[in-house]
């Protein structure tokens, strides 16, 4: 979700923020209407490529958890009712769907994202926010780690579970966001910012051929995967 | 020159808000989707949720603050799943629309529980739509009852979570971070 800033870069990360977002989009849209297991597995193969090609690799570890998670999801799905080829369907509709979107924003650094959507007719006050909550998430993560490990050090986390949470981490945590908005806001009115101003200078990425052919082999893609659906229904 | 809608410090705010929704959400979804109970991981969702979104509308307290926090973080769910993003900004969109014509903005402490109650009760009709595309055969017979159920629960947990927001505020307000009334 939020891609390392010394990553590789390939022809796959220079791609438009637009172009990536909208094939993701539509696999995760046609994946819903699919329920065909080859059409699913050939939108899936060209994620997987598409992956692949950005210099994304997947640990033995995380690749067995998967696994795990998935064969797991496949006899709850059979338990439920459903037969064996509507198990595997579902299953590849989950796996397209929580593989689509998170493949292409990998790729994808915040500060491009953010550029093209100053495209847009957003309020520059949003393009900001957004990129703190980007900036900001991590860190947040990071000191909600340690205010657990001070409610463990202090034994708030002996008592009835709704005290252990409000008390242990929510109240902590919410300070914690007072805090960096004041900080925050404090830097950025002492650098002049002001969330209405007109930029005078910035970088907004254009589409290239690279984004075309990327597109029309996504819709060869789903071109093909529809067939499928409907030749083997 | 004319002053902006929002200051600096309010987009800030809605964005840390954002960041703390994102936090616990990434901590609780997957310990609870996997159990596949209708309603259950909004119901937990609510619970903590609605306690950071309570706090957010009683800072900002202008009309649209509700939209602002959910849209920014319907934006960074984009980045996750396009179905979240939809769902998240029609929560926001049902609360916002409601609360607007009812209340004109957020000041008082009626207006955020309800904004906050109605934001996650609003999520989950759309989470149920997506939730149809998962498993039609298991959610094209389910009884209207479960459904009521479901919402009633969050109902409760999301009011519960409210409350613990608008008593954490007023301890805030003593500590001098956020001032409640005008």
């Amino acid at each position: 979700m939020f891609p390392q800033q010394d990553r590789r870069w390939t022809w796959i990360h220079r791609l438009h923020p637009f172009t990536k977002m909208a094939v993701g989009i539509g696999f995760s849209f046609l994946a819903l209407f699919m329920n065909n297991p080859w059409s699913l597995s050939l939108i899936q193969a060209f994620l997987i490529a598409v992956g692949w090609m950005a210099g994304l690799r997947i640990s033995v570890n995380h690749l067995i958890a998967a696994s795990a998670f998935l064969i797991g999801f496949i006899l709850l799905t059979f338990s439920a009712g459903s037969t064996a080829t509507h198990a595997v369907v579902y299953t590849l509709r989950l796996v397209v769907l929580i593989s689509a979107t998170p493949i292409f924003a990998q790729t994808t650094s915040p500060q491009d994202l953010t550029r093209s959507l100053s495209s847009l007719s957003l309020p520059q006050g949003v393009l900001m926010a957004l990129v703190l909550v980007w900036r900001f998430f991590p860190m947040m993560r990071k000191d909600m780690l340690v205010i657990r490990q001070a409610a463990h050090l202090r034994g708030i986390d002996q008592g009835p579970w709704m005290q252990r949470i409000f008390r242990g981490t929510l109240i902590p945590l919410i300070f914690c966001a007072m805090d960096y908005t004041e900080r925050l806001s404090l830097a950025l009115e002492l650098r002049g910012f002001s969330p209405d101003a007109l930029r005078t200078s910035r970088w907004i990425p254009k589409a290239q051929w690279t984004d075309l052919l990327f597109s029309l082999s996504a819709i060869i893609c789903s071109v093909v995967s529809v067939l499928l659906q409907w030749r083997l229904r | 020159m004319k002053e902006p809608y929002w200051t600096t410090r309010e987009y800030v705010f809605a964005a840390m808000i954002s960041v703390s929704l994102l936090l616990v959400a990434s901590i609780e979804i997957p310990f609870t989707l996997p159990l596949r109970i209708p309603g259950l991981t909004n119901s937990v969702n609510g619970l903590f949720g609605s306690f950071f979104v309570t706090i957010g509308l009683l800072r900002l307290k202008k009309s649209g603050s509700l939209l602002l926090i959910t849209g920014i973080y319907a934006l960074v769910c984009l980045s996750i799943s396009p179905i979240i993003f939809g769902f998240v900004l029609f929560g926001g969109l049902f609360a916002e629309v409601i609360c607007t014509l009812l209340f004109q903005g957020y000041s008082g402490k009626v207006a955020p529980v309800c904004g906050a109650v109605l934001y996650e009760m609003g999520m989950f009709p759309a989470a149920m739509v997506l939730s149809y595309f998962f498993l039609p055969d298991r959610y094209s017979h389910m009884a209207i009852w479960i459904f009521v159920a479901a919402e009633a629960a969050i109902l409760t947990t999301s009011l519960i979570g409210a409350l613990m927001g608008l008593k954490v505020a007023k301890e805030l307000a003593r500590a001098g971070r956020l001032r409640l009334e005008e």
